[in-house]
């Protein structure tokens, strides 16, 4: 959610980043949620969210250095 | 008609049941303080009626109160203010502060005042954080009490937000799974087999959950949302965009950054911006905002209410000193965007405001449904298991809860009319009223072996209770309907009357459940005469 603050656009209004990853939040934890519940593979279930938590922290930590 | 692989099927209902069962008992809370939150305006109405009803929301003349009150604050402490009716028509206004203590921990210091629209005078000064201002409150004492346990459960901030946030999720977990293994939904939303076992009480939960199921999801999602956007989503946000300055973060979503300025400036006449905004809209003020009162960079933000047949109100935002009008701006941001117009929706969507009494009649009703789903949900997990030792504690548990929660509701209701009666405060009174009630319904239910039984007693002791709230209500100085229908405040006889219906309806329940028990023992006894 946070990382959506750098990558989502900003909007005529400047705030679209801001407030679409904190209205979404729920959406976005119950689609992971359910996802990791109904993985076939728990591995890949694992891998997968591993890999988008990952790509938000290393979007914030460059987004936090680069400034 | 929803095919899923038996394993996916099996992974579901688990994670339906326990879901429920983990959390089940204080979503259970939630849901059933949401239902009379519903009404919390009319309640507020109902419990403080003013002997005049107000001729608007915000009535000519209110500008000289207000100015009153304003020059008794500190100019320190005048950041933020704001203003609303509420309780009788009673305008509510209160100055917000943020500070450091000793230690260098941010507190708030708010100063809070209700003011007679009929008299223009000012009443019951308070101060403190946000605990303080509601532990003094004494004209919105009952509506602040159900409200606080929907919204956090009157656990301090911001942990309350966080648990309610999760049962949020957990309803949503809940209805989405619910969906999910249904198999036949077209047929199972009108199957109801008429008999007094398992299958029918499995019925009638899967009926009412799958009317009930779009609803369920909309109030976890939006409710959800409110729960977490204040206690996690903007910190976080403010961590990530702007170094974690919340207030810079909550000034750029608002669009409202003020140029800083401050020298010393009077603030314009509010009645002509009041008069200014209803000339540029067709509908009612809903709030006012005031940025820096006393000060050169001064700004006041009108709220309207929504036009009739929209979702959507409009903010018109003037220059404090001049009163000159500046420009109209949505909700949130400067300009309509995605966000700000989803955000929007969030508030009509979750409160079931958007259409006056008629959409609250609706929301309250589906409310109640979900609360049904919630317990029979738990109970058929509990009955189900009821030869299971391990399973008993959470057999009474449901059971005390079950009913003894509206009996804890109610009694804190009637506890807030005594204390007024007594000139005792008001909220810690409720509280210890709520608490001993629903720990006398829990030790009932954990002793008595026949759990039906001590419901039935629940229910008994609530109808009682609830037909004895008017006459509290009276006792405590309220005026009577006579007075009320004269000067055209409806809320009051309305709830009067609400409450004699729901006890009659509870008595009238005992009654029927106590005579098909009876009746059953009757027949059994019949059939061993003859056997």
């Amino acid at each position: 959610m946070a990382g959506g603050a750098i990558w989502l656009p900003k909007g005529a209004a400047q705030i679209n980043n801001l407030l679409l990853p904190v209205l979404l939040f729920p959406a976005i934890w119950a689609v992971l949620f359910f996802y990791a519940s109904l993985a076939l593979r728990l591995r890949r279930a694992y891998a997968v969210i591993g890999i988008i938590c990952v790509l938000q922290l290393v979007l914030i930590g460059g987004h936090f250095m680069l400034r | 008609m929803i095919r899923l692989p038996q394993r996916e099927t099996k992974s579901l209902l688990a994670i339906h049941g326990w879901s429920a069962v983990c959390l089940g008992l204080l979503l259970y809370v939630v849901i059933v303080t949401g239902v009379a939150c519903v009404f919390a305006d009319e309640i507020g109405d109902w419990a403080s009626p003013l002997p005049e009803a107000p001729t608007a929301r915000f009535p000519s003349g209110i500008d000289a109160p207000l100015r009153t009150f304003a020059e008794s604050v500190d100019p320190s402490q005048r950041d933020a203010f704001f203003a609303f009716p509420r309780a009788g028509g009673r305008m509510y206004a209160q100055f917000h502060h943020d500070a450091r203590d000793a230690s260098g921990k941010m507190v708030e210091h708010d100063i809070a005042v209700d003011i007679d629209p009929a008299t223009m005078q000012i009443e019951n000064r308070r101060e403190g954080d946000d605990d303080a201002l509601a532990a003094a409150d004494r004209t919105n004492a009952i509506s602040n009490f159900f409200i606080n346990l929907h919204v956090r459960l009157h656990v301090p901030e911001p942990w309350g937000l966080l648990l309610t946030g999760v049962l949020g999720l957990a309803m949503m977990v809940a209805a989405v799974s619910g969906f999910l293994i249904h198999r036949h939904l077209i047929r199972e939303l009108f199957t109801l087999r008429r008999r007094r076992d398992l299958l029918s009480a499995r019925d009638a939960h899967v009926v009412a959950g799958t009317w009930n199921l779009l609803f369920s999801f909309l109030l976890a999602f939006t409710g959800s949302f409110f729960s977490f956007a204040s206690s996690f989503g903007v910190p976080v946000m403010a961590m990530v965009a702007f170094n974690g300055d919340q207030e810079k973060a909550l000034e750029t979503m608002v669009g409202n950054p003020p140029a800083s300025d401050p020298r010393p400036a009077t603030l314009a006449n509010l009645d002509a911006m009041l008069a200014d905004a209803r000339t540029r809209t067709h509908s009612e003020i809903y709030y006012i905002g005031i940025e820096h009162w006393g000060r050169a960079d001064a700004r006041v933000s009108v709220t309207m209410l929504p036009p009739e047949g929209e979702l959507l109100g409009t903010t018109y935002v003037y220059d404090g000193p001049s009163g000159g009008f500046q420009y109209e701006k949505p909700a949130l941001g400067r300009v309509p965007s995605v966000g700000g117009a989803l955000y929007g929706l969030m508030a009509p969507l979750h409160f079931g405001n958007f259409a006056g009494v008629l959409s609250k009649g609706v929301w309250f009703a589906l409310g109640f449904a979900a609360a049904y789903v919630a317990l029979s949900g738990m109970r058929l997990w509990t009955t189900r298991r009821a030869a299971e030792p391990g399973w008993r504690p959470l057999t009474r548990a449901v059971a005390g809860i079950g009913h003894g929660l509206p009996l804890a509701l109610t009694a804190a209701a009637a506890a807030c009319f005594i204390a007024q009666i007594a000139d005792a405060e008001l909220e810690p009174v409720m509280m210890r009223s709520f608490l001993a009630v629903l720990a006398l319904a829990l030790a009932a239910c954990w002793m008595v072996r026949d759990a039906e039984r001590v419901s039935r007693a629940l229910l008994l002791l609530n109808g009682v209770l609830m037909l004895a709230l008017p006459a509290l209500r009276l006792l405590a100085g309220g005026p009577g309907w006579g007075a009320m229908f004269a000067t055209g405040q409806f809320a009051v006889p309305a709830i009067d009357s609400a409450l004699i219906i729901a006890g009659l309806t509870c008595l009238l329940a005992v009654w029927r459940a106590t005579a098909a028990e009876r009746g059953a023992r009757q027949a059994l006894r019949f059939e061993q005469v003859r056997g």
